[in-house]
């Protein structure tokens, strides 16, 4: 074949291979073929009507470019019509199978049972002995563990969250990515402006992305769950928010707000609530995920 | 804008007029590539649609059930030492919806139309 004519075809191909990608098999395919095919016989068709070469190639890469839009907008019709078809409307990195939703509501109810233990100790402990060895690396392993939980609920009760409820999670799941953000990626920070700021993003992406994401929760669950979603999320700026606005504007004692413990005993009551409600969340994803569909 | 469902774009009432008109010369199965040699003629166009544009609106017409379309057989190709072709066809709600689509487009009121008449006092 005649060198730009194949510089031409393989552009084309190239683009065809690249918008195609990942798309069910069938489709894939008979795209491809097709152009192939049109490839073939734009050159054959013009060759034989004498046609430079250069001529012909100039057709393809414009045929090529000038579809560029209306290739994307299939793509998405596609892809589209594949979700509508599979009738579930989960998003597809949410796809886990039964085994894997079994182990990821373990993980959960075992994240929220170690996150309330943590905190209730803590919450004993007094101020002066600090914080032991071991509650710098449980937070971690509790923020990993509630992040499975998180998704393997996301997943398995999609149908049953609805929008609202999927945005809630999602807060959550945020605000567990923002704890552990904070716990890893900030101690490798070297210390500065930035990492402060970094530090007061993630903290408070943490403590207050979980009050509209309950709230969410709340809204789209019927039943015990929301009720309880509901609760967290009414705790949150009650335990954590008017007690400091209350200071503030003096009248309470802010010393009511610093009890001789590592963790305040405002938020500490928001976070264990928080804590338990994940716990029964993964519990529900395990039993779920037993159940046969 | 998003179209209302059943509502054809000009290149797909377009696509299935030149169908018609094949059939009426007894072709029932035409390929991409010839319909975009036939749609350049009528037109009067100097280039041949784009292939993303042509491709998409087959795919539209044929999800709409206006269109169908088929694998030619491997033993053809072969013969002709060519890429096998994706033969499309016209089934019988595509006239109609032709009808509908030209009425639909006699019914719009033209801009010109809509203009005040500057030449009347």
């Amino acid at each position: 074949m005649i060198a730009p004519l194949q510089a031409a075809s393989a552009l084309s191909r190239a683009w065809v291979r690249l918008y195609t990608a990942r798309l069910p098999e069938t489709l894939r395919d008979a795209r491809r073929a097709e152009i192939d095919a049109d490839l073939w016989e734009h050159q054959h068709d013009r060759l034989g009507s004498r046609a430079a070469a250069g001529t012909i190639a100039a057709e393809i890469v414009m045929r090529t470019c000038l579809g560029v839009l209306d290739d994307l907008g299939w793509r998405l019709e596609v892809l589209r019509a594949a979700r509508r078809d599979s009738n579930d409307g989960r998003i597809p990195m949410l796809r886990f199978t039964t085994r894997q939703t079994r182990w990821m509501g373990l993980a959960g109810l075992a994240g929220g049972l170690l996150w309330a233990i943590y905190l209730l100790s803590l919450m004993q402990r007094n101020r002066s002995d600090g914080v032991p060895s071991w509650g710098l690396v449980a937070p971690v392993v509790v923020a990993v563990l509630l992040l499975a939980g998180l998704m393997g609920f996301l997943a398995s009760h999609r149908e049953r969250l609805g929008p609202k409820g999927a945005i809630g999670v999602s807060l959550l799941i945020a605000s567990m990515a923002s704890f552990l953000l904070a716990n890893t990626l900030l101690g490798a920070l070297p210390a500065g402006t930035g990492r402060s700021l970094l530090g007061a993003v993630l903290a408070v992406g943490f403590a207050i992305l979980p009050i509209p994401g309950f709230a969410l929760i709340g809204l789209a669950l019927k039943g015990p769950a929301g009720a309880g979603a509901f609760l967290v999320a009414v705790t949150g700026p009650l335990g954590m928010v008017l007690p400091f606005v209350l200071a503030r504007l003096g009248i309470v004692d802010p010393q009511w707000l610093l009890p001789d413990s590592p963790v305040n005993l405002a938020y500490g009551i928001y976070f264990v609530l928080a804590a338990s409600w994940l716990a029964v969340a993964g519990y529900s994803t395990y039993r779920r995920a037993q159940t046969p569909v | 804008m998003r179209r209302k469902p059943g509502q054809l774009l000009p290149l797909e009432v377009e696509i299935l007029e030149v169908g018609l008109a094949l059939q009426r010369q007894g072709l029932t199965h035409f390929h991409g590539y010839s319909l975009a040699k036939l749609l350049r003629e009528r037109g009067g166009r100097r280039s041949l649609t784009a292939h993303g544009t042509l491709y998409r609106a087959l795919h539209r017409l044929v999800s709409a059930g206006l269109m169908e379309a088929s694998w030619e057989d491997h033993g053809i190709a072969e013969r002709e030492n060519r890429p096998r072709r994706r033969l499309y066809r016209l089934l019988g709600a595509a006239e109609p919806a032709v009808a509908r689509a030209r009425a639909a487009e006699r019914a719009r009121p033209k801009l010109g139309s809509l203009q005040p008449d500057l030449e009347s006092p």
